[in-house]
């Protein structure tokens, strides 16, 4: 122990020496020549050691966990969907919204002729084999269905709705459980979520893995949790008769009492007490069933399941009574709660190829009403409280700038949130209480759009790996299990999230003396230690997955000439912040969205220093002044590129790029001459880390 | 000259007021118009089965709306495709939407003109402003929820089609 101290003196002391000059180079972003002593292309300067090789035998592994298929409102059938994803990505999580629906989710149905119409080919109606014992149980749900005949004329049709549970149950898994047995999917891994749709909000995407890898393999806990908690789920069945209820223990029941005792108008705090034979079917603001919920997920398979909140600035701000967006508190509700299994959002939608990217726009009114270079206001910018602006005063729509545009609805004032470009967002204050709440992207693939399948082109969606990817560092501890592996490595923290194929490799570290810690990881270190922190990155040479290879007209817009389909780093920075402790949930900063004024960038690197090589070793020293984080995020765009970024590198608004003209001959249609659609998502792409954190022993 | 004015004016107004464009009571007109087209798209935009939906929606189910009804697959709409979409449009009202539909007066309904022809049809559905529509607002009825048997597998029902 003590040998241990004394190199850890002594690393320090080099350190501190070699970074006398280093350190301070850090704190000056005008300085080409010191910015240059902070990055190196060859290797570490001086007699710093280079950061440690991880603990643990593993590697970072590419994922998706939000995707549609025909299970709800997708196009694809399950089998059709895993094989697509697995051919880009190393492992898969098929999720479909909850609730219940008429198609037969083996079926692909790519230009919707079985979706509320067509030729009624794919419904489980007329799937399903009585003969085979198969049939829907459940409540009976009806709906018209209207058949288009091949001669033009039409029938309405009235058919049985399946219950989501009984499809994750008995029907989803069997075209997971085929693609897992496909040639060269031998080290891949797939299994079944949810696209759970929340009651008092939108959506999130979840899992539990139990018995998705068992020797027979089943999804009864997911289909349980999905009969339970579904928002418009009202089977009172009880699974068909399997006797499903869903209480949760005493204890965790007198948690939800203790939190939400006065706070009467997000549902009734003794959750518990709300089920009738076992289960309760109301939906409309129960924000503490939606909490409940995760208690259940935990209590009942603990380690087994996660739940991210997804897109989930979309719908604006919570309303009680009604079934809208997430605020801040809910976020801090869920994770305190139940942090091992509620381990962060969603903040980087998918739906990046729709005409206002991720499906965020002013008119729902999304919180922030757009996008900021693809990623969420929550994540991406500052946002007000909900009502507010950013002086505290309320919405007024007659005179708040924001509203005065005429895509943007300020009517609701209660859900309307404002923002504004900058580093103070809502992921930092949940950061700055030290919450470990992890940033994720997904692709929540449904389809092309007006597109077909197969179309290079796209005006809503990307396939799983053909646009974002989850980097996760999985270690194959359960070689039974390689489900539990993936949901760890989502727990853990220590993924990056990349659009565009921006970036394909990064190792992210902060060392003080041999101890180093990685994202998700917290270094502990003496009060004024010096840290260094290290950011490996691989821009990789060649073509991205783009269909695109003319000039980026973004980057036009300054000069640069640079084919869309071969982006270069242009822009890397690391965002630190204090960390201050939990927030009470008595607290009136329970309810704030802002993150401490402590937050701020603290090293950025932008061209030339970055240069086109295509690994990039960045590096950075700083002193500890007390428990804080770091994170870092990149793109291909500089600092104050028109309508794309302010002069401090922070993403504006997606919809300014509206203003951009796309004029090169081979400048897609359906772009119509702008930036927009997939050429927008294509041209404007990003990289973010997770956090590490940093605590003064 | 006088006279040849006044019939001109005369055939305008009558052509504004026959395809439901103008204003006064030709309102009442494209409140129809617009009932009957969202009425036609309802159970494809409201996936979540919740009784309502909004403007937003037209963008993140747009596919389902779109590919019944390009037929042959031009990524616009003809007249012709249109109509098939609304059969149980009158043809005077089909031609006033197509007109709305088709912003550049070009013959066709491109992707992002039925978008915006979606979305400007539920709003002008949505009389109180709230940016909603529900089953009701357009007079269709909620699918009944039977009470009965919760523990046994019902056969599907059919109208007989």
């Amino acid at each position: 122990m003590g040998c241990d101290q004394d190199r850890k003196l002594l690393t320090t002391a080099v350190i501190a020496a070699l970074a006398a000059s280093g350190s301070a180079v850090a704190d000056n972003n005008e300085s080409r020549q010191n910015l240059t002593s902070n990055i190196s292309i060859s290797g570490p300067p001086g007699t710093i050691p280079p950061p440690s090789e991880p603990k643990d035998e593993g590697e970072y592994r590419a994922g998706d966990f939000h995707n549609h298929t025909t299970c709800s409102d997708g196009s694809t059938s399950v089998r059709t969907l895993t094989r697509e994803a697995l051919a880009r990505h190393d492992w898969f999580i098929h999720v479909g919204h909850s609730g219940r629906g008429p198609r037969d989710c083996r079926v692909s149905d790519f230009l919707y002729h079985s979706f509320g119409g067509g030729s009624g080919v794919g419904l489980w109606t007329n799937t399903l084999s009585a003969e085979e014992g198969e049939e829907i149980k459940g409540d009976e749900r009806l709906r018209d269905i209207t058949i288009t005949n091949y001669d033009g004329s039409e029938v309405t049709q009235t058919v049985q709705d399946m219950w989501r549970w009984q499809s994750l149950q008995e029907f989803n898994l069997g075209g997971i459980l085929d693609e897992r047995e496909f040639p060269g999917n031998d080290d891949k891994v797939a299994f079944l979520g949810l696209e759970w749709v929340v009651p008092g909000h939108e959506h999130a995407s979840n899992s539990i893995i139990t018995g998705q890898y068992d020797p027979e393999p089943r999804s009864d806990a997911l289909a349980q949790f999905e009969y339970c908690f579904a928002r418009n789920s009202d089977d009172t069945s009880q699974g068909g008769g399997q006797g499903w209820t869903c209480e949760i223990s005493a204890a965790n029941n007198n948690k939800l009492k203790q939190l939400f005792a006065n706070r009467p108008e997000e549902g009734t705090a003794d959750y518990n007490s709300t089920l009738v034979d076992g289960i309760n079917i109301e939906d409309t603001g129960e924000h503490v069933k939606s909490v409940a919920a995760i208690l259940w997920m935990e209590e009942k398979f603990p380690g087994e399941g996660f739940f991210v909140q997804a897109h989930v600035e979309r719908q604006g701000a919570y309303l009680p009574g009604q079934n809208r967006g997430w605020n801040v508190e809910h976020m801090r509700d869920a994770n305190t709660l139940v942090p091992d299994a509620s381990i962060g959002f969603e903040s980087q939608p998918g739906h990046q190829a729709q005409p206002n990217r991720g499906s965020y726009s002013g008119g729902r009114p999304t919180a922030g009403f757009w996008t900021y270079g693809g990623t969420g206001a929550y994540a991406a910018a500052e946002v007000s409280k909900p009502g507010l602006d950013f002086n505290g005063n309320p919405i007024n729509p007659a005179t708040t700038p924001e509203c005065q545009n005429s895509e943007v609805d300020c009517s609701n004032i209660p859900r309307t949130v404002l923002s504004r470009p900058g580093i103070r967002t809502m992921w930092d204050a949940l950061l700055s209480e030290g919450r470990r709440f992890w940033f994720f992207g997904s692709s929540d693939w449904h389809n092309r759009g007006s597109f077909g399948p197969l179309d290079f082109e796209s005006d809503n969606d990307f396939w799983p790996g053909e646009y974002q990817d989850n980097f996760t560092y999985v270690i194959d501890n359960n070689p039974d299990n390689p489900a539990k592996d993936i949901v760890d490595s989502l727990r853990s923290g220590n993924t990056f999230v990349v659009q565009g194929q921006l970036i394909d490799k990064m190792e992210f570290t902060a060392c003080s003396g041999s101890d180093c810690a990685t994202m998700g990881e917290t270094l502990k270190v003496r009060a004024g230690a010096l840290v260094r922190v290290t950011l490996e990155l691989r821009d990789p040479e060649g073509p991205n997955r783009s269909p695109y290879k003319f000039n980026n007209p973004i980057l036009l817009q300054i000069g640069t000439e640079q084919p869309i389909n071969q982006p270069e780093l242009a822009h890397v920075e690391l965002i630190t912040g204090r960390v201050f402790g939990m927030i009470p949930p008595t607290s009136p900063e329970y309810y704030n969205p802002l993150a401490p004024e402590s937050t701020k960038i603290a090293r950025q690197w932008t061209l030339p220093i970055l240069g086109s090589r295509e690994n990039k070793r960045l590096t950075y020293n700083f002193r500890v002044e007390g428990d804080s984080y770091i994170r870092a995020r990149g793109s291909n765009l500089p600092p104050g590129t028109p309508h794309a970024r302010d002069m401090d590198g922070n993403p504006l608004a997606d919809n300014l790029k509206d203003n951009i003209a796309c004029n090169d001959p081979l400048c897609p249609p359906h772009v119509e001459g702008i930036v927009d659609k997939d050429l927008e998502a294509w041209s404007d792409i990003w990289f973010y880390s997770n956090p590490i954190f940093i605590e003064v022993l | 000259m006088k006279i040849r004015t006044v019939l001109l004016l005369s055939y305008a107004v009558g052509m504004l007021m026959a395809s439901g464009v103008g204003f006064g009571e030709t309102d009442g007109i494209k409140q129809n118009h617009a009932l009957a087209v969202v009425k036609a798209v309802f159970s494809r935009l409201d996936c979540d089965l919740d009784g309502t939906i909004d403007p937003s929606e037209v963008d993140d189910h747009f596919a389902q709306l779109w590919h019944p009804i390009d037929r042959d697959r031009s990524r616009t709409l003809s007249k012709n495709e249109y109509a098939l979409s609304h059969r149980s449009v009158p043809d005077t009202i089909g031609t006033a939407l197509f007109r709305d539909a088709d912003a550049d007066t070009n013959g066709q309904i491109s992707v992002t003109e039925y978008r915006k022809h979606l979305e400007r049809m539920i709003l002008t559905v949505d009389q109180d402003g709230d940016r909603e529509v529900s089953l009701t607002d357009v007079g269709l009825k909620p699918m009944p929820t039977p009470k009965n048997s919760p523990f046994v597998t019902a056969k599907p029902q059919t109208d007989g089609s």
